[in-house]
């Protein structure tokens, strides 16, 4: 440790209890567990398998490698994927065949069902690490259960938080001053403007995840959809989402005839000014298109009065990660506040942080607080108001009666 | 049919020689075929260990058949599979027919043609949907100006859920590829004799061509024809651009059951994998039957003498009709060049309201990825034709197993390949990278060599072997040479699939090895016409300089034959 800092922390007596007592907490021991794991990933090369779509995020990856290796002696390579199920396909064609250590990933970028799946499939690594991590002090599970829930599947410690994602609406605002804030006005909008609104077709995970929105919204009780599909009266529970798609389906973009395949597509829609609203699933997606030049300059977004669909994206290691104490060391490092700082910046990433400011050193508090937004990127009090996501079993559920509807001609 | 098949007279020598040949083959191609298979097989009758299916079940057939809208979706990929093969061979020959029935000066059709060829179908897809999009090229070069819109139209002709836009992209891509197989097999027949008997009998050009020469071309690119059959019934990303999606082909079903992240939908989609073979089998099945009553008509009306006086109308409006996706196909790419500098580009601005080279900066990353690429094609494109004129010499009973990585749903394929790397601790070495792709550039070597072999005159050998040329010597210096054409057409068509092999490269790489193709695809998965640019540039800049070195290598080479002249590169 530099010795200014100790010295001046020394200074002020509250500090220097805590540090005494932080020496006699059974934290301590965790540290020092986790010294051992710092020795044992000097020289392992990390696989992390991340979704590689977007350049900004390719370019934090590695820079958080060039620090990783200065620092503990740590190569991180990314592997760039189009879709996570592919690396998750090729960690079980591992299993299948045997392969129980030595494995071609070791750290995954991950969340919801695929979390879920790795789980019931015994693709995770077995200890519960991720809350042994030093970083882990500076979260708060009180404030923000969704690390610990993922998808309302329990974490069990088989994952580490990494970041935030909400469910938001964009639109332009020079052609859609005032755009509709609920799902009642939105299917009054898909009425008067006909053509003009659509969404990614399920079973792409945005399209799905709309779904959920407006079932949410419209739905008379929302308890059954925080337990598993099949304790509940799926035809009931689900009645005033499948009146509201019925309603709206033949005033959609196309007559609902044709559906973007993704949420990219539906971004280029808007940019292409077929349609007026597009959805994403991350708060800081518009800034960012906006300066790619995917959109126009007046777009902004906004989120329904009653809040949208947030969650939280992870680090898990593999069952047969050929490389897990670097693995972990990388993962705590992502969830350090000088990383997660880096990540919130939008000129870098803008992706929301993980990490509770009261936690925090001030230095590193005033570091988030004095983040700029982007353009079209709304404030932390106009996202506060949240849903939690509902049971992943709902999600299938709800795919195939969607198909059964609308997906079959 | 095997020109020079090694005969055991020729002592110990070549004896070793052949069982080193069948060793390779059963190593290199029977067994990854059979693990593709089994992993294929396996899992859609319920047997997959790892996801506790122990026993064999039915439930993966009960569940997939369950489907909403699968017998709308087979018979959709039907019409597609049978259409587009059908409309690309009536292109590609009545384009042939105003070429010049190949004769001569059909040497610029197949400069500009190659390298179309190359085009991954994905940047097809994009470019022709930027084409025809109510927000896309064509009407943002009529407005505001004459449509007086400054927002886009609420028509569309693409997606279109007939499957007729999959069908036109389908053919920017499938044309051109008709087009240079029967240029290659043209060059094997007395195409100018041909037409000078048919004119000594009275009849047109396009008649002589229609009665006598494309009968004989036909026979000669039936493999490459069931290639292109296959591509259609099981094409994925270009019906995700162009439709239709409700419901969509069957293979994308099968698709996205295992992109599902529920890992049990595995076994219904491995179900649906080998449903997929059998509808690729039942297509070719009612082609086969469709050459029959093709046949019979053709013959009937050529004994009746029909002079057939409309057929060169007919065929001049069939080849312009044929140059419209191939054009569209070229918009696409010019399209997709001026995307990957735009810096902003909104409806209705006809061209980028800013230029940026923001993109092409990051592409100078990918050096190394390229470099791989290189190698891995040159590589397996080379094995690959080692690896088919060992099968074409040998014979026996396995050639079939050729064709398996085109009928069998990738996805499938590569989880059993995949597999069995793994068993071997060869998942992400060079040698699997190569290995994988030699095996799905096999069939394209195949289609191209086993005709142009089984065409070449045997009465040169005959006179070699008199002259006292022992079967190597004659092989060298008399097939090989006479191959030559179908051999650089062999090695690019198969560099260029190499280069765009995605699943493959992604399982066996493991993520150690990248290639352009790995890099392109995450790189355009953000979704970003600016990325998805640059990405089909850098992909389509490999096979070109490919075509490039081995259309210069073989006039080096070649030039100062005359016979060989009008070979060039097929």
């Amino acid at each position: 440790m530099a010795s200014p800092i100790l010295t001046n922390s020394l200074r002020r007596p509250r500090l220097f209890w805590l540090i005494i007592l932080s020496l006699l907490s059974p934290l301590s021991a965790n540290s020092s567990d986790f010294n051992t794991i710092i020795d044992a990933a000097r020289g392992q090369t990390v696989y992390f398998n991340a979704w590689g779509g977007d350049d900004k995020i390719n370019d934090y990856i590695a820079w958080a490698g060039g620090e990783l290796e200065t620092r503990h002696g740590i190569t991180l390579k990314h592997v760039k994927l189009a879709d996570t199920g592919n690396a998750v396909s090729r960690i079980l064609t591992e299993k299948a065949a045997g392969r129980t250590s030595g494995g071609s990933v070791d750290l995954l970028w991950v969340n919801g069902e695929n979390f879920a799946a790795m789980k019931a499939n015994d693709l995770l690594q077995d200890e519960a690490w991720a809350e042994t991590l030093p970083s882990w002090r500076f979260t708060d599970a009180e404030a923000l259960p969704a690390i610990r829930l993922d998808f309302a599947e329990p974490t069990e410690g088989r994952e580490s938080p990494w970041g935030r994602a909400q469910l938001v609406f964009t639109h332009d605002s020079q052609r859609l001053p005032t755009p509709p804030r609920s799902a009642g006005a939105l299917a009054e909008f898909i009425r008067v403007n006909p053509g003009r609104f659509t969404y990614p077709q399920p079973p792409d995970f945005i399209g799905l995840s709309f779904l959920k929105q407006i079932l949410l919204e419209t739905a008379t009780d929302t308890a059954p959809l925080y337990r598993p599909v099949e304790q509940a009266d799926f035809d009931a529970v689900t009645a005033p989402l499948w009146d509201w798609l019925t309603t709206a389906t033949p005033n959609l973009w196309r007559g609902g005839k044709a559906y973007p395949f993704n949420y990219p597509t539906l971004r280029q829609l808007l940019g292409d000014g077929e349609v007026d609203i597009a959805i994403a699933f991350n708060p800081a997606d518009a800034s960012a298109a906006i300066a790619r030049g995917e959109l126009a300059d007046t777009v902004r977004s906004y989120i329904h009065d009653s809040g949208t669909l947030a969650n939280v994206h992870f680090l898990a290691i593999p069952f047969n990660a050929n490389a897990p104490e670097a693995a972990r060391v990388v993962a705590d490092f992502m969830l350090s506040p000088e990383a997660q700082l880096r990540k919130a910046d939008p000129r870098i990433w803008g992706d929301p942080t993980v990490l509770a400011m009261h936690h925090l050193m001030p230095e590193d508090r005033a570091g988030f607080e004095a983040l700029p937004r982007g353009i079209a990127t709304l404030s932390e009090a106009d996202l506060a108001t949240t849903l939690a996501e509902p049971h992943p079993s709902w999600m299938k559920a709800i795919e195939v009666e969607w198909r059964r509807r609308f997906g079959g001609g | 049919m095997r020109p020079d098949r090694f005969t055991p007279t020729n002592g110990a020598a070549i004896w070793a020689g052949k069982w080193a040949a069948n060793i390779l083959i059963a190593l290199a191609l029977v067994a990854p075929v059979l693990a593709g298979l089994l992993g294929a097989v396996l899992p859609a009758v319920g047997y997959f260990p790892a996801l506790g299916g122990e026993a064999l079940s039915l439930q993966p057939a009960r569940e997939f058949l369950a489907t909403p809208g699968l017998w709308r979706a087979i018979c959709l990929t039907l019409f597609i599979g049978i259409g587009t093969t059908a409309l690309a061979l009536a292109g590609a020959f009545s384009l042939l027919i105003i070429a010049g029935g190949g004769i001569g000066r059909a040497g610029w059709l197949r400069r500009l043609i190659g390298p179309m060829i190359a085009v991954p179908p994905s940047a097809v897809a994009i470019g022709i949907l930027f084409l025809l999009a109510p927000s896309g090229w064509m009407m943002r070069l009529v407005s505001p100006w004459l449509t007086g819109l400054t927002q886009p139209p609420g028509f569309a002709l693409v997606p279109d859920q007939t499957g007729l836009a999959l069908v036109f992209g389908l053919l920017a891509k499938e044309i051109p590829f008709l087009l240079l197989v029967s240029l290659a097999a043209m060059a094997t027949l007395p195409a100018r004799r041909i037409i000078a008997t048919g004119a000594g009998l009275g009849y047109g050009r396009a008649a002589s061509c229609l009665f006598l020469l494309l009968p004989l071309v036909y026979q000669r690119i039936r493999l490459p024809l069931a290639a292109v059959m296959v591509f259609a019934l099981s094409v994925v990303d270009m019906p995700r651009i162009l439709g239709p999606s409700l419901p969509p082909p069957l293979a994308v079903l099968a698709v996205e059951a295992f992109e599902d992240a529920d890992l049990a939908r595995r076994f219904p989609a491995a179900f649906a994998a080998c449903l997929q073979i059998v509808v690729s089998l039942f297509a070719l099945v009612i082609w086969r039957m469709g050459e029959g009553v093709t046949g019979a008509l053709l013959q009937a009306v050529r004994r009746r003498g029909a002079r057939l006086r409309l057929a060169p109308l007919i065929t001049i409006s069939l080849a312009c009709l044929a140059a419209l996706p191939v054009i569209a196909g070229f918009a696409g790419l010019v399209a997709a060049a001026i995307w990957s500098l735009a810096g902003r580009w909104f409806f209705p601005a006809t061209l980028p309201t800013a230029l940026t080279l923001r993109y092409w900066e990051r592409a100078a990353d990918l050096a190394p990825a390229m470099v791989n690429s290189i190698l891995i094609a040159v590589i397996s494109a080379g094995l690959a034709v080692i690896l088919t004129l060992l099968l074409i010499a040998r014979g026996g009973s396995w050639r079939p197993l050729v064709y398996a990585p085109l009928l069998v749903p990738q996805v499938s394929f590569v989880l059993g390949i995949q597999m069995a790397l793994t068993m071997l601790w060869l998942d992400g070495s060079w040698l699997a990278m190569v290995w994988i792709h030699t095996l799905f550039i096999l069939p394209f070597t195949w289609l191209i060599l086993a005709p142009a072999a089984a065409g070449l005159d045997k009465r040169q050998l005959a006179i070699a072997a008199s002259l006292g040329a022992g079967p190597w010597q004659r092989y060298r210096q008399i097939t090989l040479p006479l191959l030559a054409p179908a051999i650089t057409t062999a090695l690019f068509v198969g560099g260029s699939v190499s280069i765009a092999l995605y699943l493959p490269s992604l399982f066996a790489s493991a993520g150690r090895i990248t290639t352009i193709t790995l890099e392109a695809v995450a790189f355009a998965s953000g979704g970003s016409r600016q990325m998805a640019g640059v990405a089909a540039m850098l992909q389509l800049s490999v096979p070109v300089l490919i075509y490039a070195l081995l259309q210069s290598w073989y006039r080096w080479r070649y030039g100062g034959f005359a016979g060989m002249r009008a070979g060039g590169l097929h």
